[in-house]
C-alpha cells in the first residue's frame, strides 16, 4: 500500500471501469463462437493419398446474410484436415450458408459423447454432428435428432438417396424414421497374413470360408515354444457377428426379449470358446492382456484378425510380410452376416436452421463430399458410386497382396450382408453386460449354455 | 487503498473487507465449481435424469436400486475397499522403510532420493501402459524372471484371481510421493531424543519403535487419511489396464460411477453413487480420526491418563 494513495472518487471510478470490462468480457465469452480450426496435421508416413493442403474452413466472420451452420465429428487432427476441402467446397457452393467445421478435440472416445451431450444440455450443440457407437439408439430415444424423412423428400437432388448402400440407410433408421445420413460406414471383414498362410501350406481364404475352414487353418498356423504360444492362427471372432451368421440375434425385433440362450447363439458361443479354450488357436484373455489383436497381427504373430477397411491406416505400415483381406467368414450354415460401423450424421432437433443444416448434412454425405474427405484416408464410403473410382478401387500399399483390400468390403455391402447392432436405448449397458459375461466364456469357467443363460438373465431387466 | 475506503469504517472492518476481496477468487470458485455442483448432485440423486430430457423425481428409488438390487454397487465397493485396505498400509510401510534408508548419511543421498521420487512425477496413463508390459504373462518382466527360476507366473491382469493384486502391486510405484513427506517428518525428530535413548542403552530397533515412530505419527496419520481417500477414488488404472475385468474383478467404484454417468447417461443414479462414496469416505475418515487419539502423538501434547 505504499506510494500513491487512491481517493474515494478514484476507487469508485476504477471499480466502475472494472465492472464494465468484466461485463463485456462475460458477454463475449458467453456467445457460442466457432472454435478456430487446428492446422492440418502432417501425414505420419508417405501414402498414396495427397497431403493436406487446404485449411479447415472457419471464416472469421460470416458474410452479411449468410446463415452459419456448425458441424462436429469425433476425429483426430488428421480427420480435421481431411474435412478441410469438404467445407472449403461447401462454402464455395452455397453463398447463403457458412459451414463451420468445429474440431471436437476428443478423438473417438467417450469424451466426444460427453462433449456433445453437454452442448445439447446447454443449448449450444452443433447443427450437424456424428454419433458414436453404441449411442445412436440412445440419443434417438432422448429426442436429440431431427427426423430427416421430410427433408430427404424435399431435397431429392442434393440427397441422391438411391446411391447409398441399402444397409447403410437401414442402419440409420429408428422405428422406421430416418434419424441420420451415413457419412461413411464399413463392414467388418477378415484380414490375414499371406506369408503365414503360405508357410503353413494353408489355402488362402475366399468367399466360401466357414467356421470349420477357419478352425482348421488356425490349427495349422498356431505355433508353440515350450509352454508359450508364440503365434496364434486366428484372432477372436466378434460374438455378435458369429451369432448373426448362425441365424441368431442379441434381441428380438421388438427389443423385448434377449435371444442369447437360443440354440443358434449357443452354437456360436461354443465355436468361439472352442477356438480359445480347447484348441488354443486364438488368444485368450491373458494373451490379450499382453498384446492386443491389432498389435499381434502387425507384428506377424497372428494369422487372421477381423476389422474394417479403415484398419489399412495401421496395416499399411506393415513391411515384414504380405497381407490381404477376405470377406467375413460364414457360419457352418453357410450364412454370412457382418457388422456395419456407420458414421451416423444427424441434425440437432433444436437447430435454428434445419433447412441449411440439411444442405450441409447432404453435402458431407454426398458422393463428392465423401470423395473429398475419404480419398485422403481409409474410411469406407456409404455411396455405391464411389467404390469403382480409381482412388478407392486401386489403392495399393507395399505389402497389400491384392485389390481385395479394397473390394471385399463393398462387395459384402452389395450382397446385403452387413447390418448394425440393434439400436436399443440401453445398448451401451447391454453391451457391457455381454462383455462381462463373455469373460467366463473366454477363460472356460462356464459352458456356452451357462454364459447364454447368464446374459439373458442380466439383459432381460434392461429391456 | 483501504485506508481511504471509508472514514467511517474501523480498522478491523477494513481488514475484513480486504480479506474477503483477496479470498474472493477462491470463494467464488468454491461456490460455483464445488459447492454448487455438490448441492445440485444431491438433488439429482433423487431423480431420473439423462442430462438432455427433463429430470423426473423418483424419490428414494435410486437409493433402493443401489442398495437392494444392483449387485455391481456392492461388487465395486468390495473391490475398492480391498484395494484401499491393502494398498494404503503397504504404501505407508514401504514408504517409511525407504524413507528411513534415505534418511541415513550416505554418499549420493540426493541422487537416491531423486530416483525414488521420480516415478511419482510420471503421468497415470503412461505408468499404466508401462505396467501392462511388466505384467505381460508370456514375455513380461515379472514372469520372465519367474520363468528363469523355474516358476510359472500367473496371468496377472488377464486372470480374475490376480488382476486386483496386480493393481495393488502397481500402486507401490507411487510410494516416492510419501517418502518426501516421511523424510520431512524424520528430520523433524529432535536429535536429543535419540541421544537420550542412546545413553539409556536403546538399540536401533528400540530407538525406531520408541522414538522415531511416535514422533512421526502425525505424518503417518496424514498419509493414512489422504491415502484412504485417494485409494477409494482410483479410476485410471482400471479404465486403461483392465476396463474393470475380468469378471468385474477390478470394477472400482469410480469406474462404475463413470459408466453410469457418461456411458449409460444415468446422471441421477450416478449422482447418488457419488454421494454414497462421499459418505463412505467420510465414515472411514471419521473412524481414522477417532482412532488417532490412541496412536497419534503431537510434540508438546500432554495427555491425561
Amino acid at each position: 500500500m505504499n506510494g500513491h494513495a487512491m481517493s474515494r472518487r478514484e476507487f469508485i471510478r476504477l471499480s466502475a471501469i472494472s465492472l464494465a470490462a468484466g461485463a463485456v468480457a462475460a458477454a463475449c465469452g458467453g456467445a457460442p463462437t466457432p472454435t478456430p480450426a487446428k492446422p492440418p496435421a502432417a501425414q505420419p508416413t508417405a501414402t498414396k493419398v495427397a497431403a493436406p493442403t487446404a485449411t479447415v474452413a472457419a471464416a472469421p466472420q460470416p458474410a452479411a446474410g449468410r446463415v452459419k451452420v456448425t458441424f462436429m465429428v469425433p476425429g483426430s487432427q488428421q480427420e480435421d484436415a481431411d474435412f478441410a476441402p469438404v467445407f472449403e467446397e461447401f462454402n464455395k457452393r452455397y453463398s447463403d450458408i457458412e459451414g463451420v467445421y468445429t474440431p471436437a478435440g476428443t478423438g473417438y472416445t467417450d469424451q466426444y459423447n460427453d462433449k456433445v451431450m453437454t452442448m445439447v444440455a446447454g443449448g449450444i450443440a452443433p447443427d450437424v454432428f456424428k454419433t458414436l457407437f453404441p449411442n445412436f439408439g440412445t440419443w434417438a430415444d432422448m429426442g436429440i435428432y431431427l427426423p430427416l424423412d421430410d427433408l430427404v423428400q424435399a431435397n431429392p437432388d442434393i440427397t441422391q438417396f438411391d446411391d447409398f448402400f441399402p444397409n447403410h440407410i437401414e442402419g440409420c433408421k429408428i422405428k422406421g424414421k430416418l434419424m441420420a445420413l451415413p457419412n461413411d460406414g464399413a463392414p467388418n471383414g477378415m484380414w490375414y497374413n499371406v506369408d503365414m498362410f503360405e508357410q503353413a501350406n494353408v489355402k488362402l481364404p475366399d468367399l466360401e470360408w466357414t467356421w470349420d475352414t477357419l478352425t482348421e487353418a488356425a490349427k495349422a498356423m498356431t505355433k508353440k515354444e515350450g509352454n508359450v504360444i508364440t503365434q496364434y492362427g486366428t484372432g477372436r471372432p466378434n460374438w455378435l457377428i458369429s451369432v448373426w451368421s448362425n441365424g441368431g440375434d442379441l434381441l428380438d425385433v421388438d427389443f423385448k426379449k434377449c435371444l442369447m440362450a437360443a440354440p443358434e447363439a449357443i452354437e456360436a458361443l461354443a465355436w468361439m470358446q472352442n477356438l480359445v479354450v480347447n484348441l488354443k488357436v486364438s488368444p485368450g484373455p491373458q494373451a490379450l492382456s499382453e498384446q492386443n489383436e491389432s498389435d499381434r497381427f502387425t507384428t506377424g504373430r497372428l494369422g487372421t484378425t477381423f476389422g474394417v477397411r479403415g484398419s489399412l491406416g495401421t496395416f499399411r505400415s506393415i513391411d515384414k510380410f504380405r497381407f490381404d483381406a477376405a470377406p467375413m467368414i460364414m457360419s457352418n450354415k453357410k450364412k454370412r452376416v457382418t457388422q456395419l460401423a456407420i458414421g451416423w450424421t444427424s441434425i440437432w432437433k433444436q437447430s435454428k436452421n434445419p433447412q441449411q443444416a440439411y444442405k450441409l448434412l447432404a453435402w458431407v454425405c454426398s458422393p463428392e463430399g465423401q470423395r473429398l474427405r475419404i480419398s485422403r484416408g481409409f474410411a469406407h464410403p456409404s455411396r455405391k458410386s464411389l467404390i469403382s473410382q480409381d482412388w478407392f478401387a486401386n489403392y495399393t500399399c507395399p505389402k497389400c497382396n491384392s485389390k481385395n483390400v479394397n473390394m471385399v468390403f463393398p462387395e459384402m455391402l452389395m450382397r446385403g450382408e452387413a447390418r448394425v447392432p440393434p439400436p436399443h436405448p440401453k445398448l451401451a449397458q447391454i453391451n457391457q453386460v455381454v462383455t462381462t459375461e463373455l469373460d467366463s466364456l473366454w477363460d472356460g469357467s462356464k459352458t456356452p449354455e451357462q454364459v447364454g443363460a447368464a446374459i439373458v438373465a442380466k439383459v432381460t431387466p434392461l429391456l | 487503498m483501504l485506508v481511504h475506503l471509508s472514514p467511517h469504517l474501523g480498522i478491523r472492518q477494513k481488514e475484513a473487507i480486504a480479506g474477503w476481496i483477496f479470498a474472493s477468487p477462491w470463494v467464488i470458485g468454491f461456490v460455483v465449481f464445488t459447492a454448487g455442483p455438490m448441492v445440485a448432485s444431491a438433488v439429482f440423486a433423487f431423480t431420473d435424469w439423462n442430462i438432455v430430457q427433463p429430470m423426473r423425481w423418483v424419490g428414494l428409488q435410486n437409493i433402493q436400486t443401489a442398495l437392494m438390487s444392483d449387485p455391481l454397487v456392492w461388487q465395486s465397493l468390495r473391490v475398492t475397499t480391498i484395494y484401499a485396505f491393502v494398498s494404503v498400509p503397504l504404501q505407508i510401510v514401504l514408504g517409511l522403510i525407504v524413507a528411513l534408508l534415505l534418511n541415513s548419511k550416505i554418499r549420493g543421498l540426493e541422487f537416491y532420493r531423486t530416483i525414488y521420487y521420480l516415478p511419482s512425477v510420471l503421468s497415470g496413463v503412461a505408468v499404466a501402459l508401462l505396467w501392462r508390459w511388466i505384467y505381460a504373462p508370456d514375455f513380461g518382466l515379472i514372469n520372465s524372471t519367474l520363468a528363469s527360476l523355474g516358476i510359472a507366473g500367473p496371468g496377472w491382469l488377464g486372470d480374475s484371481r490376480w488382476a486386483l493384486p496386480s493393481l495393488i502391486g502397481m500402486s507401490l510405484w507411487y510410494v516416492g510421493g510419501g517418502i518426501v513427506v516421511y523424510l520431512a517428518g524424520l528430520q523433524g525428530v529432535p536429535t536429543e531424543l535419540y541421544e537420550a535413548a542412546h545413553v539409556d542403552g536403546a538399540g536401533w530397533w528400540h530407538r525406531l519403535w520408541n522414538v522415531t515412530i511416535p514422533m512421526i505419527t502425525p505424518v503417518l496419520f496424514y498419509q493414512l487419511v489422504t491415502g484412504i481417500i485417494g485409494a477409494l477414488q482410483v479410476f485410471t488404472q482400471a479404465l486403461i489396464m483392465t476396463e474393470g475385468g475380468p469378471h468385474n474383478a477390478t470394477l472400482f467404484y469410480m469406474l462404475y460411477l463413470y459408466r453410469n454417468a457418461f456411458q449409460y447417461f444415468k446422471m441421477g443414479y450416478a449422482s447418488l453413487l457419488a454421494w454414497i462414496l462421499f459418505f463412505y469416505i467420510l465414515a472411514l475418515t471419521f473412524l481414522v480420526l477417532r482412532s488417532s487419539q490412541f496412536w497419534v502423538f503431537y510434540a508438546g501434547e500432554i495427555r491425561e491418563k
